[in-house]
Parts: structure tokens; sequence; C-alpha cells
């Protein structure tokens, strides 16, 4: 019998990882008298132009990145508690993906004015607040457009911040009703459904600064070697959830079995279905499974794949498991075999890692489908980056948007069984 | 010209409104029809009232022989749990019933439910107020 939990002690649960985060980064700065420049280093994150793929423990060190995603994942639990939301499958995938890319693109000065939006359109609406919190913390996918018009020298300063503000509250304000709108482009078989319509977003306000005679490309300022230091941070996160799912229901592994029967269309809440310590035992799985798949290959735990790693592990509470994410993740490797590419490069692992977007149409067709999808989001993801020039940090989302559009009705006309009257 | 955004913006939501909360209902509609023709067969009546504070759907089903394993995922499904969070953003998936677990996407847009299998006659009972 799971015990139950209350809303607290889950708040407590999730205030664990910016905690840990947090000491790790200021036990560090001590023991290596790096105190002193730490401000430095976090001023240099926040002023970073922070497009794909900007490195956070490149930019600014690894004490000043775990100091930066501890600011945003609090920050991202404040309003959690505040606005006392139901922590939920839905609010679990969204908060850690908020930690993941809090490594790579987004700090508290780009994602703020994306929240003044939402809360600009909550009032306008004549809504709760609460309602939106969720999307917009998804909705950050486009922090890098604020970074990008402060600090690409487009529009001079002091100028440049003011314009950056009033572009990320309109973000805010449009996210929601564009990205609902877009849920029904692939009928929820894309996880990242934000990923996809910041994708869109993205394409046109990158068109607009190309306009102006603004360079919108995509960078590569990425850490290349290990910190043992975040792979042991992993490792502690992911098996202590293993460890509480066990301490909350010890038949965690019985209920387990709930969530693999599951196709993981959206919406598909495992805490809901499965219990907690289901879903906890299958963030940890997830969790455990990237990482030894990245350190397998020999790849680089960096910031790009710090996120999917974190954003994988999020989104085991709402609609990803073991079946229906190898699946696709083979099909996306065996592409990258095939196109020639390097399964350790940074790109291809964080492609490989974030293909899971795709995971319905594996967990709703079967394997082979989940394969092709797969192999078509490789060759798709690698290609559209270009178009909105990095601005957004989603790019797979947009790419499984584009994948799911379009082998999703082809699957259901063809697949077996199926005739029409 | 902010006083003209702030107009255009509450008149796009005062037709958002209009358009949205019909096509919830319709949703929810879909989403139990969906379910019904897919594992049962016809004969379904439909009948739709609605007053300024609620809308209610009755739905009949005659000569139904479901079992009573359905019956209670039909129940668990429309248990009524409307939340702000997912009706918000995900209602335009609440018709995709083709899946165990999207039928609670209609369960997150009603307040009241009743579901009663009776000599055959299958009686589905959803209301959503309004506001």
């Amino acid at each position: 019998m799971e015990k139950k939990l209350t809303n607290k002690t889950l708040l407590f649960i999730l205030l664990a990882v910016p905690a840990l985060f947090l000491l790790t980064g200021l036990v560090r700065a001590v023991v290596n008298n790096k105190m002193p420049a730490l401000a430095e280093d976090l001023t240099r994150i926040v002023l970073s132009r922070a497009n794909l793929f900007t490195d956070f423990i490149e930019h600014g060190g690894v004490e000043a990145a775990l100091l930066n995603v501890a600011v945003v994942a609090l920050f991202n639990l404040l309003l959690i508690y505040i606005y006392k939301l139901e922590i939920n499958g839905f609010t679990i995938a969204a908060y850690f993906t908020v930690i993941g890319f809090a490594f790579f693109g987004k700090n508290l000065y780009n994602i703020f004015s994306i929240y003044i939006g939402g809360h600009l359109y909550a009032k306008l609406k004549r809504i709760p607040l609460k309602n939106v919190i969720i999307p917009l913390m998804f909705a950050t996918a486009l922090a890098p457009v604020v970074s990008e018009i402060s600090f690409a020298s487009i529009i001079p300063s002091p100028l440049s911040s003011i314009v950056a503000l009033l572009v990320g509250i309109i973000i805010g304000l449009i996210i929601i009703p564009v990205s609902s709108h877009m849920l029904r482009f692939h009928d929820g078989y894309n996880l990242y459904n934000i990923g996809f319509t910041a994708g869109i977003i993205g394409t046109l306000l990158t068109a607009f600064l190309r306009s102006f005679g603004a360079s919108v490309e995509p960078v590569s300022i990425i850490s290349d070697s290990n910190h043992p230091i975040i792979i042991w941070l992993l490792f502690t996160i992911f098996t202590s959830m293993l460890a509480l799912a066990l301490l909350i229901n010890i038949k965690a592994f019985k209920e387990y079995k709930k969530i693999l029967s599951k196709g993981g269309r959206l919406v598909t809440d495992f805490t809901n279905s499965a219990g907690y310590a289901a879903t906890f035992l299958n963030m940890s799985v997830m969790g455990l499974l990237s990482l030894v798949y990245v350190l397998a290959i020999g790849g680089v735990v960096n910031g790009p794949v710090l996120a999917g790693i974190f954003t994988i592990a999020g989104f085991s509470a709402f609609g990803k498991h073991l079946k229906n994410c190898i699946p696709v993740m083979s099909g996306t490797i065996l592409s990258a075999l095939i196109f020639g590419y390097e399964l350790s490069e940074t790109a291809i692992i964080v492609s490989v890692l974030f293909s899971t977007t795709l995971a319905p149409i594996a967990g709703k067709f079967g394997l082979l489908c989940g394969l092709l999808a797969g192999v078509t989001h490789m060759a798709v993801v690698t290609n559209v980056g270009f178009i909105h020039g990095g601005v957004n940090l989603y790019n797979n989302g947009f790419s499984g948007g584009i994948v799911a559009s379009v082998l999703v009705p082809i699957i259901e006309t063809f697949r077996k069984g199926d005739k029409d009257d | 010209m902010q006083a003209f955004l702030c107009l255009l913006l509450r008149l796009s939501e005062r037709v958002t409104r209009m358009i949205n909360e019909p096509n919830k209902i319709a949703m929810i509609l879909s989403g139990i029809v969906s379910v019904l023709l897919e594992r049962g067969h016809g004969n379904i009546d439909v009948s739709i009232k609605r007053d300024d504070k609620s809308t209610t759907i009755i739905i009949i089903q005659r000569q139904a022989t479901y079992t009573d394993t359905f019956i209670e995922w039909l129940k668990k499904g429309l248990k009524p749990r409307r939340k702000g969070v997912v009706e918000e953003y995900y209602w335009r998936l609440a018709d995709m019933n083709f899946e165990s677990d999207n039928l609670n996407l209609v369960g997150a847009l009603i307040d009241e439910s009743e579901v009663q299998l009776k000599d055959n006659v299958l009686r589905i009972k959803v209301a959503r107020y309004i506001g």
C-alpha cells in the first residue's frame, strides 16, 4: 500500500534537487577558492546570448552553472508553492525540464519577462495565474530570444534590454493559446508540444531579427570534458529516487507494470494512474538509463546532455517509460550510424535523448513505428536548428512536432487491421 | 496605444470565450460518444441542456451489453476533477479517447457525472458549470 504524500512533502522532495546543487556549488567554490570569481562567472552566464548550444558549464564554470540551476529551480518552486499547484506528472515534467535547461540557456534574467507576459495573459483572460504557470515553465524555451535581443548588439543598449523585456512579455502573452492550438497538429504524439510551438514562434521572431540585418545563428560553446562531480550528483539524485520509491511503497515494482502498459500520449499522468512510488521508480530507471547510455558511448555529460537527461527523468512522470522510449532512441541511434555521425558528439547524444519526445508513437503503434519515428527524427532535427537560429531551446520538440504530424496520419491510415467501412 | 492594445485583447478574449465554451462541450460529448461507438454499437440518444449556470449532457445507449469492468472504467474516467491547468491547456485533446488514459481529460472538463447500466440501458449524465 502506498503511503499518502501531502503536497508539502512532495514540495520538499522537489526542493532536494536545487538544494543539492546549491550546496555542491558553494562548497566547491570554497574548496577550489573560486568564491571571489563566482559572482563574475554568474554574471557571464546571465549576460550570455544563451542560444543553442551555450553550455553554462563551459561558459561560467561548474560552480556558477550549479548556482544558476539552483536559482532558476528555486524560483519556479517558489511559484509552485505560492500558487499552491498540485504536484502531479505535469508539474514534475515542467520542473525537471526547467532544471535541465538551466544548465544551458535559461537564467533568471531571460525567463522572468516570459512569466510577466503569462501573468498579463491570465489577467486579461480573467483566469487564475496558477492555471498557466506550468505551461509558462515550458514556454521559457524561448528565453534565448530575450538574451539575443539584449546582448547581441542588434539594438543599442540600454534600449535593447527594454525591447527584449517587451518581446519576452509578448512571448508569455501569446504562447499558451498558440501552443494549446498546436496540440491538434500532432494529436498529442509529440510530448514537447511547447517545443514545437516555440519552434514556430522562434522562426517568426528570427525572421524579423534577420530582416533587420541581425545574424541569428546557432553557436557551439560546449564543455568537452566530463566533470566527475556532475556525474556523481546525477547518480545520487536517481538512486535516491529509487530509494524514495521503495520507501513510499515497497511494492513499487508491482505498480510499475501499470506504467509500462501505458502508451504515453498526452495527457498521461503516471502519478494519477500508478501512484508516486511507481512514478519515482520510473524516473529513476529512465534517468539512470540515460546517464549510463551517455557514459557507455564515451559522451560528455555537459549542459545540453544534462538538459536531455533531466527532461527524460521529468517526462517519466508524464508519458515516458522504457517500453516506449527504447524503440525511438534505437531508431535515432541507427540513423545516426547510417548517416555517419559520431554517437559521442554532444549534438547527436542530445538528439538521441530528446527523440523520446516521440515515445507515444512507439507506445501506441509498436516497436517498428517507434524505430521509424526515431530514424525520421534524426534526419529532421539535424536540419531545423538553422530555421529559428537556435533561439528555441527545445529544438527536438520542434522536430518532434513535424515528424509526428506527418508520421501519425500515415501510420493510422496504413496500419494492419484498420479498414474504412 | 496601450489602451487600444488592451481593448483589442479584451475583444479577442471575449470572442475566444464565446467560441471555446461550446467547443469544450462538443469535446466532452465527442469524447464519450467515440468510446461508446468504438466499444459498443449505435442506438445512442443525446440530449444537451444549457442554462446560465451549467450545461448538462445526457447520453442514453440502448441494448448496451457492457461488462462491469468497462462500466467501472467509465466511472473512473468520468470522475469529475475539473482542473484549471489541464483544462486551460489540453482541452483540445479531450475528444481523442482511443486510449484509456485520455478519458481522464473529459473528467478534467466536467463538474458532475453519473454512469448507470440498468436493464441493458446505459445512461451517462455529465454537467459542466459555467465560469
